[in-house]
């Protein structure tokens, strides 16, 4: 009893935090109520009770989570059965139900985590409950632990060949059979679809990873590093907002030229629609449609880690042709806001002409005056451009784009803010980019008639350092909050990047295991086609086989224990005088039974009283002498019965 | 269905099997139990869950789980192959009592079997652990209702070891028999003698009081005339001679055992031996198709008593 109660815990426990305390504490109660029920005879609560428990739970859980079904109130609602199971142990069949009950409960487990380690526990947690249903399987009360658990560890290990067959064949969909209510109240670290002031130095803060790249052949320079997400179009004052987007066909890309750049990200669920892109995709992935922002925008919200490939050049003209309703959002700008700032443009606007002049003279003002990077800028007033270009003239990202867009609306130029990462680690070890939301970034672009959108990151003017090599070396002084990802130590770097390049390995192959991937691996064992058909039978095929496999390899085991070879002689010399008419008897020990053969047979006495002697000697003295062995396997070869006539 | 699935799996089986009775993989059948379909609809409810969610370790799971079934269904059918059945002697019972065939069940092979269970068709299963190498003794019981012979007929074996998911079994026949004798007769009124010599003997048996010397044991003498006190101090059985019981004879007939059916008669005459035997009578048995001289001892009470079992059933 004690260890069902145990692995219910080990089943729950990784819920715990996810659901609220009240849950918990309900659980562990009724989980010491159960076991007292059993250990101290303690009464079971009456049906009526239970089922009060049950309503009160379950309205506790629509009062938090506002609904019964979706992910979250589901898992609760499980967690609450399962614990009030407990309370209804009265038959065998009860507890049956209960680990059945703790199986679904364990998968639950992974639509919140599938880390490695998750997966690793929750083997553990498997293999306690199968060997739980071995103790049930058994009669009698008798609790022989170790043995179930090494059965049902032999058991899995047995499985685990077919599980990856069934794993790599049984057909993957690429969309979900149906939506469940969505969860809102989780909060995920990455972009969002808006930028005010403060948002991006935020994220910088955080060591989680953002997506992991690896290219197909070379990796271009940091300074290429720009990684394209949502942009953003629409300025309050304060806010930026993606607001307008439309999307392109797919015959309404780029010109690209230059080097080109091949590449698979595995991008952490962000729970979002936009994928990332090496600046300006020249190639859009299946599922995905382009914005005429030039971003890449998935057809189902990313949910599960998901990949992808495309591909980028390194110069590119998008969007040459401008259109009416672009312009005019390019140009958009609250009105009455940052007067300073709107004088100084108009003077800029008098001395140059063109707009990339412009450009040049604002990053010339960045970069000559005491402007300064950092992540906790001091707070700007209602004119925020006004009092960041003139006055604190610190800031993050963020403040230099959107002034540096601003400026440029001012002027009749269009332009926008991109957002996205720039930069990333490199692991040697695994091949492959890791972008963490520290690297998360906002830059500019601006429209030049006749050579499209051009890229102008007005923070690599104040501090070039951000490009070429990372926020770390940006920044003038370690920030308090780096943690371990930015740890000094080499050992504990190299450890940090073998941990992440076995985690890559473990999303590319395990967790982004898609309907793509599959198909991709089944081609290369010649399915090419894979229709229905033949994937149904390539698994039937192999399922069998593997089976068949197991099975002998359980059926070995079956075989008789191997004797050790003083028993197997014997067992020949037996043999051999079976073969003239005297078999051995059950009841008949070797002296018995020579003593019969002799008795018949005067002429084999000599040779049959020597080797059951030696066999005796051999078996049952305490110290043998050693060469006694080969003698008997001597004698033993040398024996050779005929029948009398 | 259970009772097709036994027709189909007994088929073959018309006459008893000679031993040992080995169980291979002909006649061991295999079938899900209702938990094994309970839990296939669990799994095919985390699979569409997996399916829904894309989730790459609930598919895992959801598949090792599968194949963790479909290893137990193996592990099943393992746990009963290659068993050899044996049948011990059998005690004879008096009809109402439970009678016991016990079954030696060994297993040569290198795993345990393990919660293994026997059953006769309506009786209680039996259930029992085989460890890698070794017999173990299974006391099947059977409740008897008349006299005669019991055979358990065929007997099924079977085992949901290791996950309770599947049913494997498989039938045996074995040729195995226990003598039913009738059920003594409560408060019989003693026999009205006809026995040579003493006219008003009762069963007060007599030939207990005059003491009359030992002589060796002989097989069949009763246990309780065995001089005990002698015996110990040599290494032979010496047996006490008594003077009254010692030409003493009874016979037990059909005809004096007067009461209503041939069954009725049948028990009194059964308690009359039982009686004449635990008081040291020699006693002998004539029925209309059979005649016993008369003796004593447990052999002797055996013959009797089977003679009484088998009355009228011989044919």
């Amino acid at each position: 009893m004690l260890w069902i109660l145990a692995c219910q815990a080990m089943v729950i426990a990784p819920h715990l935090l996810r659901i609220p305390v009240w849950l918990s504490i309900m659980s562990a109660g009724v989980g010491i109520w159960g076991y007292k029920a059993v250990s101290a005879k303690w009464k079971y609560p009456r049906r009526i009770i239970l089922l009060l428990m049950v309503i009160i739970a379950s309205t506790g859980i629509f009062i938090n989570y506002g609904t019964l079904i979706g992910r979250n109130a589901g898992v609760a609602l499980l967690i609450t059965m399962l614990s009030l199971k407990i309370l209804e142990f009265k038959t065998h069949k009860d507890v049956i139900l209960f680990v059945y009950l703790g199986y679904f409960l364990v998968v639950t487990n992974f639509l919140f985590s599938q880390t490695m380690l998750i997966a690793i526990y929750m083997l553990a947690v498997s293999i306690g409950l199968t060997s739980t249903l071995i103790m049930l399987s058994r009669h009698g009360s008798e609790l022989n632990l170790g043995k179930n658990v090494k059965q049902a560890v032999m058991m899995t290990l047995q499985a685990i060949p077919l599980m990856l067959v069934m794993f790599v064949l049984f057909p993957r969909l690429p969309s979900p059979l149906w939506f469940l209510p969505e969860d809102n109240s989780r909060a995920v670290t990455g972009l969002s679809d808006t930028m005010k002031p403060g948002a991006i130095s935020e994220l910088s803060r955080s060591d989680a990873v953002a997506f992991r790249v690896s290219f197909s052949d070379a990796i271009p320079p940091a300074s290429q590093l720009y990684w394209r997400g949502p942009v953003l179009w629409q300025y309050d004052g304060k806010t930026w907002h993606t607001s307008y987007q439309k999307f392109l066909k797919r015959n309404m890309q780029g010109k690209y030229s230059g080097k080109k750049y091949t590449y698979t990200i595995t991008l952490e669920p962000h729970q979002q629609y936009w994928l990332f892109a090496l600046d300006t995709p020249s190639s859009i992935p299946p599922d995905s449609y382009i914005n005429n922002g030039y971003s890449l925008i998935s057809r189902n919200r990313i949910r599960n880690l998901y990949q992808y490939t495309s591909s980028s050049y390194t110069r590119y003209i998008i969007g040459d042709k401008l259109s009416l309703a672009e312009k005019k959002s390019a140009l958009q700008l609250p009105e009455n806001l940052n007067p300073k700032t709107g004088k100084w443009a108009r003077e800029i606007n008098r001395r140059f002409a063109t707009a990339e002049e412009k450009a040049k003279y604002i990053l010339g003002y960045f970069r000559e005056k005491p402007f300064s990077y950092t992540l906790s800028p001091p707070l700007l007033g209602q004119n925020a451009v006004d009092d960041f270009l003139f006055n604190t003239r610190s800031g993050f990202c963020e403040h230099y784009a959107s002034s540096f867009v601003y400026l440029m609306r001012l002027m009749n130029v269009p332009a926008r803010i991109v957002l996205g990462y720039q930069g990333g680690e490199y692991n040697n070890l695994g091949k492959y980019m890791i972008v963490r939301q520290s690297d998360a970034h906002a830059w500019a672009e601006i429209w030049v008639r006749g050579k499209g959108w051009i890229r102008i990151d007005p923070t690599g003017a104040v501090s070039p350092d951000r490009v070429e090599k990372s926020i770390e070396a940006a920044l003038p002084f370690r920030v308090s909050s780096g943690g371990l990802m930015r740890s000094d130590n080499p050992v504990l770097r190299t450890l940090i990047l073998y941990w992440d390049s076995a985690n890559y390995k473990w999303h590319n192959w395990v967790l982004g295991y898609d309907s793509a991937k599959q198909s991709s691996l089944l081609e290369k064992f010649g399915i090419n086609s894979a229709s229905w058909e033949d994937i149904a039978i390539s698994i039937m095929v192999s399922l069998g086989s593997m089976l068949l496999l197991i099975a002998l390899w359980v059926n070995m085991s079956n075989r008789r224990p191997r004797k050790d070879p003083t028993c197997r002689l014997y067992l020949k010399f037996c043999q051999k005088l079976g073969r003239i008419g005297f078999r051995q008897m059950a009841h008949e020990g070797p002296i018995d039974y020579a003593t019969r053969v002799t008795g018949k047979r005067l002429d084999l006495k000599d040779e049959v009283d020597l080797i059951t002697h030696i066999y005796i000697k051999l078996r049952y003295s305490r110290n043998p002498p050693t060469n006694l062995f080969s003698q008997y396997k001597k004698c033993i070869r040398k024996f050779h019965p005929r029948k009398n006539k | 269905m259970t009772s097709l699935a036994e027709k189909l799996s007994t088929r073959g089986l018309r006459v008893p099997e000679q031993e040992p009775i080995i169980l291979d993989r002909k006649r061991i059948y295999i079938i899900p139990t209702w938990y094994g379909v309970l839990f296939s609809m669990t799994l095919f409810i985390m699979l569409i869950g997996s399916i829904n969610f894309n989730n790459s370790l609930s598919f895992a799971l959801t598949f090792l789980m599968v194949s963790v079934t479909l290893v137990s269904m193996l592990h099943a059918h393992r746990n009963l192959s290659k068993i050899h059945i044996r049948c011990a002697t059998t005690k004879s019972v008096f009809s109402g009592q439970h009678a016991i065939f016990p079954m030696l069940i060994s297993n040569p092979g290198g795993t345990d079997k393990q919660t293994i269970s026997l059953v006769i068709k309506n009786e209680i299963p039996v259930d029992i652990d085989v460890p890698a190498g070794s017999t173990v003794t299974a006391q099947l019981s059977m409740k008897t209702m008349v006299r005669g012979i019991v055979q358990p007929g065929k007997i099924k074996i079977f085992t949901e070891f290791p996950l309770g998911l599947f049913h494997a079994w498989s039938w045996f026949y074995p040729d195995i028999k226990c003598i039913v004798y009738p059920a003594p007769e409560k408060d019989a009124p003693p026999p009205d003698f006809q026995s040579d010599g003493d006219n008003n003997a009762g069963l007060t048996a007599k030939g207990q009081d005059d003491f009359s010397g030992l002589r060796n044991y002989q097989p069949g003498d009763s246990i309780k005339s065995i001089a005990w006190k002698q015996s110990a101090r040599g290494d032979t059985l010496y047996t006490k001679q008594f003077s009254g019981g010692g030409g003493r004879t009874l016979w037990l007939e059909w005809d004096i055992a007067e009461a209503g059916s041939n069954e009725q008669r049948l028990s009194r005459i059964c308690r009359w031996v039982l009686d004449c035997e635990a008081s040291g009578i020699k006693y002998g048995l004539r029925l209309p198709d059979n005649k016993i001289l008369p003796g004593s001892g447990r052999k002797h009470q055996h013959i009797c008593l089977t003679a009484l079992a088998l009355f009228g059933r011989e044919s």
